[in-house]
């Protein structure tokens, strides 16, 4: 009964070709013609650790197969890694041995400050967490099925039970360790590199064939036979894991800097032996959909990479679409006929339901509608049934198709600087606990509640605020320098991509005080960011356009230059480049050709300048106080930073709870008996500060 | 896999138990010699393998020897003679007209003349007598295995026994003589059917030597024109392609140890720190993935590369005949 060609104004509004998950892919391709400038971020908060990528590796599988792991270790802390392994942040090679302190004026160990019972928590959940790898690495019994709940390994108290709990399993790993393949530190590096893959190495003929000894089939196929260096694990009286030690004491045998590689590697070897976690992984790639944007190598919520107000908006948008959906369907012939037969009974709900939302909306005054839309969304979700499995609101950690590849870390990406990172376990398991692994919404309600003290760290401890980490760092992640490195080949090994900014609310304050420097913009700018604000991810794209444009001509000069000096050099580029468009005005816009050309020369008399005034900076504050640089690509960064900005004040009132929490309460489970008097206590608290 | 010069052993059973006694002492009771004479047997045909090359007519030439051996034995062919002449003959008039001819031939049987002396001597001397079942069967193998050219690399799969010029002759010989050889046909196919593979290994090479000119930085742009299929899950992002493809490039095909650099690079590679999937990717489902991949980009050189072998050798022809002309033109002017 349709007619055969539907009028345009008849045609549903697609919804396919749109990602409207409340996940985004992060891409390499994103940095792609970016350069990155350390010291950019430099301030005394920040610090390089090398260790930073492997512990949040570690933290991350623990948090996605949290289901074979005691609830003891769904609760660390990157600082209980550093504490239980004796790792210091700070040196770019990994080798300081402690904290400097200022006021005493002499390294400090962990020891020395912190009270020996945590330092001994630390370290005994390393060696759980050691213990719980081996066990899921080498554990056959029921490798058949998939694990639903949880069911963790082994427990502390079992773990310190048995006698020699490490020795059976160290010897098993020994036994395989090496054809798993060993970690790139602990290899022997006696070939060069050239050696070891271009030419080929021992050659096992000395020449080639002459003439062919069928002349039908002249091809000579194999000239001559190759042997090839593999890779060579260190001898054995040098390998950490052949300590007799190790059987005894677990990972605290070896030196700090093995102890983390060897969990690392055991994170490594887990995942690629252990029959239930390739059962885990290949039930998480083999899910029956995918997300709409593909399979990526990873992604992230949808919130922290483009930031909540696009996010808001893209999920308005998304209603509008539904809604004219429900609305074209509604009107077509043969759906009214079936609507007043009773048939649709699912579709008449709905359409009642879009009755219902257009009501609410209609008396609303204007400026409160877009509010009001998001707050309507329990009905939305509703309309949303049968049309797309998700939206941009939704929890983006509760979908499976998402699990695998899900940066649960990742809190922000910004073009020209790289990634943040905020590493906290516990995003999945879902036990009532007031948790920041959230969607949305329920993240902005639950930053309300800290911040106006309806959650305090009472509350938290009721609800077992415990099971989360209390403690946090803020990473920052060079990952344009990564994917520079990558994408050229270079080798990777020793080099630092991680720096920390902050490690406690305290200096969380100061990053975020610091944050204010670089999103600070002139007048004439923050008139483009308004507007590219205001019309959201339209003019947003065509602007990055442009950027890649004029970047790829950067680009080619980055590469043409000396490794070593490119951080210096960039940094002082930036502001070069400021003047010279001063002074130009728009003249480089018009005369694209000229720019490179301008730019060595400006160059080499700014850098005596600013490496001047680099020395100068280093004596009087280590804060590069400077602003991004005034060019309107580094608006796209300015806005990111904005976002990331206010996602960690939001953080801020939620991370200060915890630690409260942690500073009242330590280990403290709490009981019946303990929660009575904790709550009577609380009064006398209010009574005190009053 | 199984190394193809992998033969099989014979199964293990349990021996016959003898427990006669008869048996127990026959060499010591039996010291002397059989009381009845020996039976004049038929002689058995000297042994002719076609892998050894030898003259074709020398084989007719051991026959008659045999027959003439028989009659100066003066013995009398019968029915187990025909079974072992002509093979098993289910038809019994046949195997009786076979039965009249072996007695023809024993008692037409001559001694070889001065002539049929000399071509023996000479033609036994020409063959590759030397050259053993077993190690026919390597031969065969690794000429699959390394392509029938490779000479060297052939002797290494029969070094204690065969120099490379022994081997080099044999193959010469082999290659000119096939038809003569028992089995050719399967022999040729399974070689053949080897050398394809490593041709193809070396086409996909070339494929991915191609396309990896082509991009300016492959992590990022390099695209298959021929995706893999999309019926399949898909579980590897884009992006872990092209890092296998860029691994494999890096270290090359031919490389044994190829998928184990690759899983190590992955676990190196800070990119994919936090990428569980893929750093959990045993050797053996990067060479499966690897595999998948390769054949996606030969598909896209694959009419460039037979292309470029056709010009080539239209190319050559055309330069050969216009160079003929040339010199035809010079004659005329001269």
């Amino acid at each position: 009964t349709a007619a055969s060609s539907p009028a345009p104004e008849n045609q549903e509004p697609p919804l396919t070709n749109s990602n409207w998950s409340p996940n985004m892919p992060l891409l390499s391709s994103d940095f792609k013609t970016h350069h990155s400038v350390i010291s950019r971020l430099k301030n005394p908060n920040m610090k390089p650790v090398i260790y930073a990528g492997d512990v949040m590796k570690i933290m991350g599988f623990v948090n996605k197969f949290y289901q074979f792991f005691d609830g003891d270790l769904l609760n660390l802390s990157f600082q209980n890694f550093e504490v239980g392994l004796d790792l210091y942040p700070g040196g770019p090679v990994g080798e300081v041995a402690g904290i400097y302190d200022e006021t005493k004026q002499r390294t400090l160990l962990y020891q020395d400050y912190l009270p020996i019972k945590d330092v001994v928590s630390s370290q005994d959940k390393m060696n759980l967490l050691f213990l719980t790898l081996l066990k899921l690495t080498f554990s056959q019994s029921k490798s058949g099925e998939l694990q639903k709940t949880h069911q963790p390994l082994i427990n502390l108290d079992q773990m310190k039970a048995q006698k020699k709990p490490f020795t059976m399993l160290i010897r098993q790993l020994r036994s395989s360790a090496r054809t798993w393949g060993y970690p790139k530190e602990w290899r022997t590096n006696d070939v060069s590199k050239e050696q070891f893959f271009m030419p080929k190495s021992k050659l096992f003929e000395n020449d080639e064939i002459e003439e062919p000894v069928d002349p039908k089939m002249s091809e000579i196929l194999t000239p001559n036979i190759y042997q090839w260096h593999h890779h060579e694990p260190i001898p054995l009286e040098e390998d950490p894991l052949q300590l007799s030690e190790l059987e005894r004491d677990g990972i605290l045998a070896l030196k700090p800097r093995d102890r983390i590689i060897l969990l690392r590697v055991m994170v490594d070897w887990c995942g690629s032996q252990s029959p239930r976690i390739r059962n885990e992984i290949y039930h998480l790639s083999h899910t029956k959909r995918d997300p709409s944007f593909g399979v990526q190598t990873q992604h992230a919520p949808r919130h922290l990479v483009e930031g909540s107000a696009v996010t808001y908006a893209q999920f308005r948008k998304l209603c509008s679409i539904v809604q004219s959906r429900y609305e074209i369907r509604s009107k077509k012939k043969h759906v009214k006929k079936q609507l007043s037969n009773g048939k649709k009974e699912d579709l008449s709900i709905k359409l009642k339901i879009l009755e219902e939302i257009k009501q609410i909306l209609k008396d609303m005054p204007k400026e409160e509608r877009d509010q009001a839309m998001v707050n309507l969304y329990e009905k939305w979700e509703k309309l949303f049934e049968g049309e797309l499995p998700d939206n941009p609101l939704s929890n983006p950690f509760e979908d499976e198709v998402y699990k695998l590849r899900q940066q649960e870390f990742f809190i922000g990406r910004v073009p020209h600087i790289g990634d943040f990172y905020l590493p906290r376990l516990h995003a999945y398991p879902d036990e009532g606990i007031i948790n920041t692994y959230v969607n949305l919404r329920n993240l902005k309600s639950m930053h309300a509640k800290c911040a106006n003290g309806e959650i305090d760290s009472l509350a938290l401890f009721e609800k077992n605020g415990q099971v989360m980490s209390t403690q946090f760092k803020v990473l920052y992640h060079d990952t344009i320098s990564l994917i520079r490195d990558t994408a050229q080949g270079l080798p990777t090994l020793g080099k630092t991509y991680w720096y920390e900014m902050c490690h406690d609310t305290r200096t969380l304050k100061e990053f975020l005080d610091f944050l204010d420097c670089k999103i600070v913009v002139s007048e004439n700018q923050s008139k483009d960011l308004q507007s590219t604000e205001a019309s959201e991810s339209g003019p947003q794209q065509e602007e990055s356009k442009d950027e890649s444009k004029d970047e790829s001509k950067d680009e080619s000069k980055d590469e043409s230059k000396d490794e070593s000096k490119d951080e210096s050099k960039d940094e002082s580029k930036d502001e070069s480049k400021d003047e010279s468009k001063n002074g130009l005005k728009d003249g480089p816009k018009n005369e694209p050709k000229n720019e490179p050309k301008n730019e060595p020369k400006n160059e080499s008399k700014n850098e005596s300048k600013s490496e001047l005034k680099d020395e100068k900076g280093k004596s009087t504050s280590v804060i590069n106080k400077n602003p991004l640089p005034k060019e309107s690509r580094f608006n796209p960064a300015r806005n990111k930073l904005r976002f990331l900005k206010d996602y960690l004040s939001e953080m801020y009132d939620i991370l200060r709870v915890f630690e409260n929490l942690r500073e009242q309460y330590g280990d403290t489970k709490p009981s019946q008996r303990l929660l009575r008097r904790s709550q009577r206590r609380n009064i006398s608290y209010g009574f005190d500060s009053e | 896999i199984i190394d193809p010069t992998w033969i099989e052993p014979t199964k293990r059973g349990r021996k016959a138990a003898d427990y006669s006694i008869d048996g127990y002492y026959k060499d010591v009771l039996q010291t002397g010699k059989p009381a009845t004479p020996a039976q004049p047997k038929m002689p058995k045909p000297h042994p002719f393998y076609s892998h050894q090359l030898q003259h074709p007519q020398l084989k007719s030439l051991y026959e008659k020897e045999r027959f003439w051996n028989a009659k100066k034995a003066g013995y009398m062919p019968n029915m187990d003679d025909v079974k072992s002449t002509y093979g098993d003959i289910t038809d019994e008039k046949e195997k009786n007209q076979k039965l009249e001819i072996l007695k023809l031939s024993v008692s037409n049987a001559q001694p070889f003349t001065e002539e049929e002396e000399r071509n023996k001597t000479e033609w036994e001397s020409e063959g590759f007598t030397n050259w053993s079942k077993t190690e026919f069967r390597k031969f065969i193998t690794a000429s699959g295995k390394y392509g029938r050219n490779s000479i060297q690399a052939i002797t290494m799969e029969l070094t204690p026994g065969k120099t490379v010029e022994e081997v080099r002759d044999y193959a010469k010989s082999f290659w000119a003589n096939i038809e003569r050889v028992e089995d050719y046909e399967k022999h040729l196919k399974f070689i053949e059917g080897e050398e394809e593979k490593i041709k193809k290994v070396k086409h996909q090479q070339e494929a991915l030597r191609r396309k990896m000119a082509q991009c300016t930085n492959p992590l990022f742009d390099l695209m298959l024109n021929h995706p893999p299929s999309t019926n399949n899950k898909r579980t590897f992002s884009e992006e872990e392609d092209r890092f296998i493809l860029i691994m494999l490039f890096k270290y090359g095909l031919d490389r044994d140890d190829v998928y184990e650099l690759m899983r190590d690079e992955i676990r190196d590679c800070p990119l994919f720190e936090f990428d569980y999937y893929f750093q959990s990717r045993t050797p053996v489902e990067l060479a499966r993935r690897a595999y998948t991949l390769l054949q996606c980009l030969e598909k896209e050189f694959n009419s460039g590369l037979t292309l470029d072998e056709q010009t080539k050798k239209r190319l050559q022809e055309e330069d050969e005949t216009g160079k003929r002309t040339r010199v035809e033109m010079e004659k005329e002017h001269e």
